[in-house]
């Protein structure tokens, strides 16, 4: 057992705790995009990170490992203009409308949804290829939960992968074939974890 | 679909030693050589041979600028577009290049011959504007010389560097790159031969008493790597050369490589040897073709001699050095990033924690160092012990004499322009400089005479990176310079972590709208919030240094980005 | 957005990894389902079939009222669909089938029925339905398709280690240091089970020997892959366990204290060498040698088998040569050992626990032991029969002699599901009596007398017990459709007419008013689930049996300390050889199995979305096979046995081994069962599904 402070709360907790648990285990609950209790932290939305003492910049919750004497600020002002840019951007760049947990987030952050409205937002069509679900990567945040999902946190089927680089990355299949053409089973176990309502249940589109 | 190519790439894999995922790479490089692309059968072969998933292998492909899945042109040019070329007119050239082949950007002619793309910097900086043909590097290229350019003709990169006191770069010029006797014949490997002789303790102390910091960017002191690596009571440590130089502004491992590379490799061995590890790779950027090939045959000299492979120089001590190219990706620059792309997988930096020391490649302790800090650790030990004064320059833009400088640490930043590149040309106003490269920042005017030191640099808030300075006169446009480097940025971001994916996109989209139409009222905010969020909460040093130059030009020229002026030329 | 009216936990009704499923209901609709969040055993991960699969509870041709037949006692009775039968009250329906049942009984005795309870139904469907056969009918005739699927599992096991459920359980999958799957295509039959098993591959670096004559999917996770012959696989394991034997890696320690039977079992073995298994399976020598000493030398190993190994004319030394090599390496009782037959339906351990079975009461007490007949005939209130009733195949046969004239079938199909179908259905078409209690009108309702609309999994309350042995719940989502009722309540009211109307008093108790009450019930009279209780679930999600009492924590792995049958016990084996052989008029070996997108006879899953990938049966041919025949993919093929024929499409494919052609057993319309024949293990009664020889030719010849 190890004593930090998290927002000069004093916690203790196991060593191998990240900062999010040890948070959370006093009631300090840390918003995040990407995480997924069934899945391995990727650390890539950013949103959880935290202003560490001595730190030259800001920590991802999420993987970073409390250390002992650690001071943590969860909602300083640096971690909340990080938080609300991110939002806002990712306002600017993706249909949000039926991400509900994003949505509350940034209510939460004061973060203006239209901020970057003037800019180009990736937008592609629904494709609707297989009796069961339907993914609309227009509201695609590129989480990448399916594709770890699909690939080796649960599913070992590999029909999903991230293709390009940067502003550019989508969820793809191989050639972007349609999904019975690959080797997609339909588990739907990336429906669970998306976050967004790209990928929809088809029942539940209607 | 040729056969003949398929059962060549079906040989190349039946020959792998492994056949596992860390072959990928080279594999689609393979392929990518044999086809001019990577068609959906080779792909196919690969999966099956290397076990990997159809599907990864194709979002790895997409992920690095070199693959491709459609058919690219015999011959394919690609003209640099980072800041320096930029600056000197390679958009007009390009373009003119396109309309005179009459193709648009990435796509090849119906004929099959020719593809024009641009590229973000093929360390020619000192040769602006420069270009690739297949794999040859042309420098100057002009509008007014196309035709020589299609054929791949044109003024070769001199690979040369400048010094009144040389220690990285005494034998410039006096051996031929490839020749082993030559680089023995002055003083090489005896470091190595010394090192053999003491206790890892030893050698590893010698190198934190050197007072060498990593001369890749990050600084850090690479005795304490070593220490850290060597410390693991794990059998299998790694040691890898990083030589992916992509950052703008930097072409001193090229240099260093086709002139000296076996002082590269003697520092890898005396590496290897401290921390006991028995495999390394060296990580050339795809660009680099020449360098490549060189340092084939540099293992391969190496090796004949028996200062390479198993029992080296009976010393019982054995270890292999592996080549791996880059496939034009800046991010694998980035030292976990790169390990992710010889693991067989697309460039994404890791979170750290952990570190390379405690889990790099393979998961194993691995010692990564730029090219040049190896080159010097072999000076360590060699007749030039304990000197790290010296470091490696490398200047460009509007200077009369651009090019590889290795001048002592705390030469004053103008004197080194001035004095030693001979000033701006026609002595035009010197309107910034850039240090670092475009993940640095610009230079205060008050600091242009900043001795550059670490601790100089460092109290003045600026970094010399990997040893970048770009100059540039009067006639150049500071929101001109900034699209140039937004577009880098642009370009580059993995878009793994959301702050650069987004950020470098949205950073761009602003800076290109005030380059082309000024600015608007909130872009001075929206600015400063994008690029506070990429350096406070990105995940690696790319995504943290993304936004470096715009926010110092937001500091040094506010002017520039508030709305009044009216559009900006 | 959607917004639910209310969210369900409940099982999955397909197969037998039991995954606790999450429904989302508005307007009494399933929306959508998903996986609850770390709960066993699926730790929230689902297949397609879970989350997909469950909408054909909605289906239009769901059956809502009691049906009558209208053409009642006209025999030989011809199969008919919908129009064939009225619609009617339950009260007419229940006092006639109670007045038809009640007249047998009376005239003919108990030996004139023949029951099948249901691997579909719950553990309190099925208890009450084993009490009406054995209370009221006084029979033991009573059996369900864990005869047609594991019954050489259970008869292997239970001679050798004295139980038969799968030792171990799904949680410890993913942890594997090595493991075997054979006859089992694991990640199409039980596609989460599979999800771990490879995570245990790529993430804990397992390795997985695939012992099967198809290349399963799983094949590409696998460091070995052992391709023998199909049924030659007592050739394949007899030959490690030579190996084993003979460089000195058994676990003498454990056969010393836990086993008997070992020196008598080695001596057996001398002939037994990898070169002669070569030579009869086709696995190279070196490749058994290898899976020999991997698997006696890893730390803790497990062996995981499906339908390939059971379904056969020697199932039970099939699995006897199974049960052999764990007992010599110990790999048994510990985490990540076991033997562990995967089973194939939602409650087939469930409906055997719960007595559906021609030789024991619920809980494995057999019928012929007095004590345990006496502790039921007491609770019951009546006289039970000592001797073990007839096995599915068995009661078809007495059919076919005029032995049996009523069967009632629980949510069964044998229509479909029997091998060699054509002589089934003429079977079937000679009965006096046949009531079904069923969701749908399946291809054994056809031939139905009455039919009573039953209330599928998301309509009622009760317990599944899973492949692993976890009792779970299944709670009521919205309503039956029209007038259908849960199998119990059904059962509830014909016991206790049947009773009535041949004067048995005192009544043996069919007054329940919950499935929890049932539960209870048989909780009392079986040792093994007397701490286990609806309630206790409700809190803990799931309990695995045996759980003797309220304090006991449940048993994730058996055989900890000793066997049921307190010594494991070795058992010598010979190759036999009976199954069907080809000729030249035959020359093909079909196999049968089934695919992701279906479910055994196909009611459901033809009645759902998944029929929309997967809409019909494709005929598997090695390339070798098809070029040599001249046929090529897509062509509609012809297939007869000496049996039967019918007609499907060929889809060319390495899967198989040139020689041996694999039809699923989904499709009605391509019925493979037509072609299959009845040749059974002696012991366990089971038919030899994985071999019948059979010809090919092009339908347009």
């Amino acid at each position: 057992m190890i004593g930090l402070f998290i927002d000069d709360i004093e916690v203790e907790c196991d060593e191998e705790m990240t900062i999010m648990k040890a948070a959370e285990s006093v009631g300090i609950e840390i918003p995040t995009i990407c995480y997924h209790e069934k899945l391995t932290p990727p650390g890539l939305c950013r949103q959880c990170v935290v202003e560490v003492e001595g730190a030259r910049v800001l920590l991802p919750s999420c993987v970073t490992k409390v250390r002992e004497g650690m001071k943590v600020k969860t909602n300083s002002p640096r971690v909340q203009r990080v938080r609300k840019t991110i939002l806002e951007m990712l306002a600017g760049s993706t249909d949000l409308s039926n991400a509900q947990g994003l949505q509350e987030q940034m209510k939460e952050s004061g973060a203006d949804s239209k901020r970057f409205d003037n800019s180009e937002k990736r937008v592609f069509p629904i494709k609707d290829d297989n009796p069961f679900y339907i993914r609309d990567y227009s509201k695609c945040i590129v989480c990448e939960r399916c594709v770890q999902v699909c690939s080796e946190d649960i599913q070992f089927s590999y029909a999903l992968t991230t293709s390009g680089r940067g502003y550019e990355n989508r969820i793809s299949t191989y050639y972007d074939k349609e999904l019975p053409q690959t080797s997609c089973v339909f588990c739907g176990n990336c429906i669970d974890v998306c976050p967004t309502g790209a990928l929809i249940a088809r029942k539940e589109s209607l | 679909m040729n056969e003949q190519l398929l059962r060549d790439l079906l040989l190349y894999l039946n020959n792998l030693g492994i056949s596992s995922r860390t072959e990928l790479l080279p594999s689609l490089l393979k392929a990518q050589k044999l086809f001019g692309y990577i068609p959906e059968e080779a792909i196919e072969i690969i999966s099956e041979k290397l076990g990997v998933s159809q599907v990864e292998i194709y979002g790895v492909i997409s992920f690095y600028s070199l693959l491709y899945v459609k058919p690219t042109a015999d011959t394919v040019i690609r003209i640099c577009t980072s800041p320096l070329c930029s600056q000197k007119g390679s958009h007009k050239i390009q373009k003119a290049l396109q309309e005179k082949l009459g193709i648009k950007e990435g796509i090849p002619s119906t004929d099959g011959l020719f593809m024009v793309e641009s590229v973000h910097c093929l360390g020619l900086c000192a040769h602006s504007p420069s270009a690739l043909v297949n794999e040859i590097p042309i420098c100057h290229i002009s509008e007014n010389k196309l035709d020589d350019l299609i054929e791949g003709k044109g003024s070769k990169p001199l690979a040369r560097a400048f010094s009144d006191n040389p220690v990285l770069t005494s034998r410039f010029g006096t051996i031929e790159a490839d020749s082993i006797n030559d680089f023995i014949r002055e003083d090489g490997f005896k470091g190595f031969i010394h090192a053999l002789t003491l206790d890892q303790e030893t050698i590893i102390s010698n190198v934190k008493a050197s007072g060498l910091l990593g001369r890749g960017g990050a600084a850090f002191p690479t005795g304490l790597k070593e220490e850290s690596t060597a410390k693991d009571e794990a059998k299998e440590v790694y040691v890898i050369c990083n030589a992916d130089e992509s950052e703008p502004g930097t072409f001193k491992d090229r240099v260093m490589l086709l002139n000296d590379p076996y002082s590269v490799l003697e520092g890898m061995l005396i590496t290897a040897y401290a921390i006991g590890s028995h495999k390394g790779f060296i990580y050339i950027r795809g660009e680099y073709d020449q360098a490549q090939e060189l340092f084939a045959k540099v293992l391969k000299n190496a090796e004949e001699k028996g200062y390479l492979g198993e029992n080296i120089l009976n010393s019982g001590f054995s270890f292999h050095v592996e080549i791996r190219s880059g496939a034009g990706a800046y991010i694998c620059g980035e030292e976990t990033a790169l390990f992710e792309s010889i693991e067989g997988k697309r460039g994404y930096p890791r979170n750290k924690p952990p570190y390379p020391v405690d889990s790099g490649v393979f998961g194993k302790p691995t010692d990564i160092n730029n090219v040049e800090t190896f080159s010097y650790i072999s000076r360590i030990f060699g007749e030039k012990r304990d000197n790290s004064s010296t470091r490696l320059f490398c200047l460009s833009g509007d200077v009369k004499r651009a090019g590889l400088y290795e001048l002592p640490f705390g030469i004053p930043l103008i004197e080194l322009i001035n004095d030693w590149g001979g000033g701006t040309k026609e002595d035009r106003k010197i309107k910034t400089i850039i240090l670092g490269g475009a993940s640095g920042s610009f230079v205060p005017e008050k600091y242009w005479d900043i001795p550059l030191d670490q601790k100089s640099l460092r109290e003045a808030g600026l970094s010399m990176g990997s040893g970048v300075i770009m100059v540039f006169d009067e006639t150049k446009e500071i929101p001109s310079i900034l699209n140039d480097i937004s577009s880098f940025f642009n370009h580059e971001s993995c878009g793994k972590c959301y702050p650069c994916q987004l950020g470098s996109r949205k950073q761009h989209e602003i800076i290109s709208r005030i380059h082309k139409s000024g600015p608007l009222p909130d872009d001075r905010d929206k600015l400063l919030d994008i690029g506070f969020t990429m350096k406070d909460a990105s995940l690696c040093g790319l995504g943290q240094t993304a936004s470096s130059a715009v926010l110092s030009a937001i500091n040094l020229w506010p002017e520039l980005f508030t709305a009044k002026g009216g559009p900006l030329q | 957005m959607n917004t639910y009216d209310r969210i369900v936990r409940t099982t999955c009704p397909y197969c037998g990894v039991g995954c606790q499923l999450d429904l989302n209901i508005k307007d009494n609709s399933i929306i959508s389902a998903i996986a609850p969040g770390n709960i066993a055993p699926n730790y929230g991960r689902l297949c397609v079939k879970g989350r997909f699969g469950t909408d054909f509870t909605h289906h239009k041709s769901r059956l809502k009222k009691p049906l009558i037949r209208k053409d009642l006692d006209v025999l030989p009775r011809i199969p008919c669909g919908i129009d064939g039968f009225r619609e009617a009250e339950w009260e007419e329906a229940l006092e006639l089938a109670a007045d038809r049942i009640s007249n047998t009984y009376l005239k003919k005795g108990s030996s004139a029925f023949g029951t099948f309870c249901c691997a579909k139904a719950t553990n309190e469907d099925n208890y009450l339905f084993q009490k009406f056969v054995r209370s009221v009918l006084k029979t033991n005739n009573i059996d369900h398709c864990a005869r047609l699927c594991h019954a050489a599992s259970v008869a292997g096991l239970q001679k050798a280690l004295g139980s038969a459920a799968m030792s171990n359980s799904i949680g410890e999958m993913k942890d594997l240091e090595l493991f075997i799957v054979t006859g089992s295509n694991t990640t199409e039959t039980h596609p989460v089970i599979s999800t771990f098993l490879r995570e245990a591959v790529v993430k804990n670096g397992a390795k997985l020997i695939v012992i099967d004559p198809r290349k399963i999917e799983l094949t590409g996770f696998a460091y070995l892959h052992l391709q023998q012959k199909p049924g030659t696989d007592v050739a394949v394991y007899q030959a490690m366990a030579h190996v084993i034997i003979k460089e000195n890696l058994c676990n003498r320690d454990f056969i010393g204290k836990r086993t008997e039977g070992f020196q008598k079992y080695s001596e057996t073995l001398d002939e037994f060498t990898p070169q002669w298994a070569e030579k009869i399976s086709g696995v190279a020598a070196e490749k058994i040698i290898e899976a020999a000493r991997l698997y006696a030398k890893a730390e803790s190993a497990a062996i995981y088998w499906g339908m390939g190994i059971s379904q056969s004319v020697h199932g039970t030394d099939n699995t006897l040569s199974i049960a052999n090599l764990a007992l010599m390496c110990g790999h048994l009782g510990r985490p990540g050992t076991g033997v562990n037959p995967l089973r194939g339906q939602n409650n087939v351990q469930g409906c055997s626990d719960s007595g559906g079975l021609p030789g024991v009461y619920p809980g494995y007490q057999n019928v012929s032991d007095p004590a345990s007949k006496v502790k039921f005939e007491q609770v019951w209130n009546c006289e039970l029969k000592d001797s073990a009733g007839l096995t599915t195949l068995e009661m078809s046969d007495a059919v076919g002699k005029g032995l049996i004239s009523d069967f009632i079938i629980m949510g069964e199909n044998p229509l479909m599901s029997e091998p060699d179908l054509n002589k089934a259905q003429k079977h079937f078409s000679e009965l006096k009596n046949l009531i079904i209690l069923d969701i749908f009108l399946n291809e054994t309702g056809e031939y139905a007398d009455i039919i009573f609309p039953a209330a599928s999994f998301a309509e009622k309350e009760g317990t599944f017990t899973n492949s692993d042995r976890r009792v779970q719940l299944i709670r009521k989502a919205f309503d039956p459709p029209g007038e259908a009722r849960a199998d119990w309540e059904i059962i509830n009211e014909l016991a206790k007419r049947v009773e009535r109307k041949t004067s048995q008093s005192p009544s043996s108790g069919f007054e329940f008013s919950s499935a929890s009450d049932i539960w209870d019930e048989m909780a009392d009279l079986v040792p093994a689930f007397s701490g286990i209780s609806h309630k206790r679930i409700e809190k803990e999600s799931g309990v695995h049996w045996p759980c003797p009492d309220k304090q006991h924590p449940g048993t994730p792995y058996l055989f900890a300390d000793n066997f049921p049958r307190g010594k494991g016990l070795f058992n010598a084996l010979t190759l036999r050889v009976e199954s069907e052989s080809t000729s030249t008029q035959y020359p093909y070996i079909l196999s049968t199995g089934r695919v992701l997108y279906h479910w055994h006879g196909g009611t459901m899953t033809r009645r759902s979305v998944l029929d929309e990938i997967c809409p019909e049966a494709l005929l598997e041919m090695h390339p070798s096979d098809a070029l040599k025949e001249g046929l090529s993919d897509n062509q509609m093929i012809r297939v007869s046995s000496p049996r039967g024929e019918i007609s499907l499409k060929l889809k060319i494919s390495d899967r198989s081994p040139e020689g041996v052609l694999f039809i699923p057993i989904h499709f009605a319309e391509a019925s493979v069962n037509k072609l299959t024949n009845d040749l059974r293990d002696p012991e366990a009664k089971i038919p030899d599904y994985k071999i019948c020889s059979v010809q090919v030719s092009s339908e347009s010849d």
